[in-house]
């Protein structure tokens, strides 16, 4: 609870922050799309399915 | 694949399935005993091992590591056999790992009554004890991944991803947070002091709610709930995207349990910030598991299963929904430090988890014991049961925080206290204290129902087996 | 089982056990570093000299204070806020907290906050409030701590968490039994002696002492150098 001391410390991190920001953004956009490509699709269904393969055993 | 039906080791999710019953109903019942101590004083008996200070982490710690616990392993063991289609690999370890948790409880069970603590919250059992979880978590964890390792299923569905962010997230936070100096056999001193011990304490008390009360219970939802409802999840994609944003996202949160103290502001503020981006994968994980019941509606009606997965899974929007909000400093300014915050954590707790555990186990108890459930009513009436005590617990913590909240706050026109002795903003929650006895009371005599209706699924009477007896199915 | 034709990135990660752990290990540590790390590289605040560390009956008194786990009901934060400040006195700075293993936070007020407990009142009220909360606080619901004013103080025990609060850095000149004992007699002495003069015979090794001298030590440090200002 230090303003001063606060806006100093976050200045001496630079540009360190928004560049972690901007990597994790990219990262998560890029997941997304991944997830959502159209040739992934039937893979994902496929895997959705994986409880129902109802494996009880006897 | 292999032609011959594997064998599962289902022995050991009878074991954790009993024993969540148990733990469940005593975790249940010293909360019920704190409700009555907070409404009437008495019931502290005058003795050390029966006041408040000491059995409150009794209730918390039987709840979320004893009952919770044991339902995640059973859980844990049934599903991730029959998705990767192999046996767990090792049954000593499996067998360990129930004993050594077992006897942990017992412990616990022990020595928090007799005064023995860290004073750490969820972490307070003694370094002695600590250093058996780390055991029989590593164990946990060498079974866990070795079955991984001899899968006979390639893909990992993704309810095995949320169970491995547990083992390995719990793994890092018990063992950081109970760094310590021992004094004796039952005491010890943190290597961390004062706020950086608070803030170790609550980057961990944060997360042991995320990554075992959250994570593990997401993944059951997305096995048992395509199980129950008999069709896929709503969205694989949905489910992948919510993970990683939800593991990543959650373990910034802890600082928002110290807004306004005097943790510096850029920490309080990131809690702040990523609390409430926390609220989008949450909301992604309720959306998916909502969805996934689409067409299924009607057998709400009468499958008791799926109406605890529906109201546990609601229940989880509400609290998530809730906790970003608190994690606001102008409303925390109101809520921390109220009955706000305990209303909070049993949405949590008795909406979330014990609602969704409470359909596991009534799809799973017939399967593993090979028997049609005993009462399908009974359940039903567990469920209406549990359902009105939540909301008459929950209701009357809010009314309870939030005016206490006011009153703490209340100035007159002169620039006083308005209330200046404390004990007036606790008598004026009197009624709500007894109304949360109610309520609490209601969800403890469903957890007795469950107990009596599993009982008896595994151990029928010789007249309900005859022929002639109808036996209603699951 | 064939995954010859199977996408390059199931091969790669989620057919991958180990790195899709290795991953999610990434995953989980992020936040805590960057939050915890800095902890240790912010200076140290100078007002800091000005708060020292508990005395061997302080500690005592305060590991008893954990035992009995008034936590759960006191908070020690006094946050910046023209009511609390008014209830409780100055807010609390961290540095105030820099002897306290385990801190005691809080997050429950079901009674008052305890940071500025420090000579608020007599040693006879905390003695009286102990036997029987309600006798000094008409309606409270706290237990009676009867047990605390006849249970001793095991100096062997009082010894042992001066050493180990030692080994973790805390300035003690001599932590052996002997001197550990003279210093909590000393000072439980004085207690004892206040404690005299309202008609109240306690034994100058009970607990009820111990735990006294912690709640009279509560935040004095602060209060003193805050109001020096």
């Amino acid at each position: 609870m230090n303003p001063v001391k606060d806006a100093a410390a976050t200045a001496a991190l630079g540009w360190a922050p928004g560049l972690m920001t901007a990597a994790f953004l990219l990262f998560f956009v890029g997941w997304t799309l991944w997830a959502w490509w159209p040739s992934n699709r039937a893979n994902m269904e496929a895997a959705a399915r994986l409880p129902l393969d109802d494996g009880d055993a006897p | 694949m292999s032609h011959d039906p594997p064998t599962y080791d289902d022995l050991s999710v009878r074991r954790f399935i009993t024993a969540t019953v148990l733990w469940g109903i005593v975790g249940m019942l010293v909360g019920v005993v704190l409700a009555l101590q907070l409404a009437w004083w008495p019931a502290n008996l005058g003795l050390p091992w029966t006041s408040f200070g000491r059995l409150r982490p009794l209730h918390t710690n039987a709840v979320i590591f004893a009952f919770t616990g044991n339902a995640l392993f059973a859980g844990i063991y049934y599903s991730m056999q029959r998705l990767l289609k192999v046996r767990m690999w090792s049954d000593r370890l499996s067998s360990f790992h129930f004993w050594g948790w077992q006897a942990i409880i017992v412990s616990a069970a022990v020595t928090l009554p007799l005064g023995m603590t860290q004073s750490k919250e969820y972490a307070e059992l003694i370094w002695p004890v600590d250093l058996a979880i780390a055991v029989v978590w590593v164990a946990f964890a060498i079974n866990f991944f070795g079955t991984i390792a001899i899968r006979k299923v390639r893909h990992l569905y993704v309810a095995i991803w949320f169970y491995m962010s547990m083992v390995i997230t719990i793994a890092v936070l018990h063992i950081v947070n109970n760094l310590a100096m021992p004094a004796t056999l039952t005491r010890s001193y943190p290597v961390f002091s004062g706020m950086t011990d608070a803030l170790v304490q609550w980057w961990y008390g944060h997360n042991a709610v995320g990554f075992l009360l959250t994570t593990p219970i997401l993944g059951l939802m997305y096995y048992f709930l395509p199980r129950a409802a008999e069709r896929p999840v709503y969205s694989y994609r949905l489910s992948i995207i919510h993970f990683w944003g939800l593991v990543f996202l959650y373990i910034w949160a802890g600082p928002h349990h110290l807004l306004y103290s005097a943790l510096p502001d850029w920490a309080q503020t990131l809690g702040m910030v990523f609390s409430i981006m926390l609220l989008a994968p949450s909301w992604g994980g309720m959306l998916n598991g909502l969805l996934t019941l689409r067409g299924a509606w009607d057998r709400l009606r009468t499958d008791p299963v799926l109406k605890f997965f529906v109201v546990g899974i609601t229940f989880y929007g509400m609290s998530t929904f809730e906790g970003p909000m608190m994690s606001i400093r102008t409303v925390n300014a109101l809520s921390h430090y109220t009955d706000w915050t305990i209303a909070h954590v049993h949405q949590g707790a008795l909406g979330w988890v014990g609602m969704t555990m409470f359909g596991m186990l009534y799809w799973l108890a017939p399967r593993v014991w090979n028997r049609p459930l005993h009462s399908v009513s009974a359940a039903t009436t567990h469920f209406w049961l549990a359902t009105v005590g939540i909301v008459l617990y929950i209701v009357s913590m809010w009314v309870a925080g939030v005016t206490q909240g006011l009153m703490w706050r209340a100035i007159t026109p002169d620039g006083l206290l308005q209330y200046p002795n404390f004990l007036d903003t606790l008598t004026a929650l009197k009624p709500f204290y007894w109304i949360r006895v109610v309520g609490g009371t209601m969800y403890l005599a469903g957890m007795v129902l469950l107990a009596w209706n599993l009982w008896r699924t595994a151990h029928p009477s010789a007249r309900s087996l005859t022929p002639t007896a109808t036996v209603e199915a699951a | 089982m064939t995954h010859t034709n199977e996408p390059w990135h199931r091969r790669m990660l989620e057919n991958r056990a180990g790195l899709f752990a290795a991953l999610t290990t990434v995953a989980i540590s992020v936040g805590g570093l960057v939050e915890i790390a800095p902890m240790y590289a912010i200076p140290v605040d100078p007002a800091a000299a000005q708060a020292a560390p508990y005395t061997p009956l302080e500690t005592v008194g305060r590991d008893i204070y954990v035992r009995e786990g008034c936590y759960n009901c006191h908070s020690q934060m006094v946050r910046p806020m023209h009511a609390e400040t008014l209830r409780y006195g100055p807010w609390t700075r961290a540095w105030e907290y820099q002897w306290d293993r385990p801190f005691q936070l809080g997050s429950r007020r079901i009674g008052p906050d305890l940071q500025r407990q420090g000579g608020k009142y007599p040693d006879a009220w905390h003695w009286e409030h102990l036997k029987d909360p309600r006798a000094t606080s008409p309606g409270s619901i706290m237990p009676a701590y009867s047990w605390l004013l006849e249970d001793k103080v095991d100096p062997a025990d009082a010894a042992a968490s001066v050493q180990a609060l030692a080994a973790l850095g805390h300035p003690y000149a001599d932590t052996s039994e002997a001197a550990v004992t003279a210093q909590m007699n000393a000072q439980g002495g004085e207690i004892v002696a206040r404690l005299a003069t309202t008609n109240i015979a306690a034994e100058p090794d009970v607990e009820a002492v111990a735990l006294i001298a912690y709640l009279q030590r509560l935040g004095v440090d602060g209060k003193r150098a805050l109001e020096a200002k």
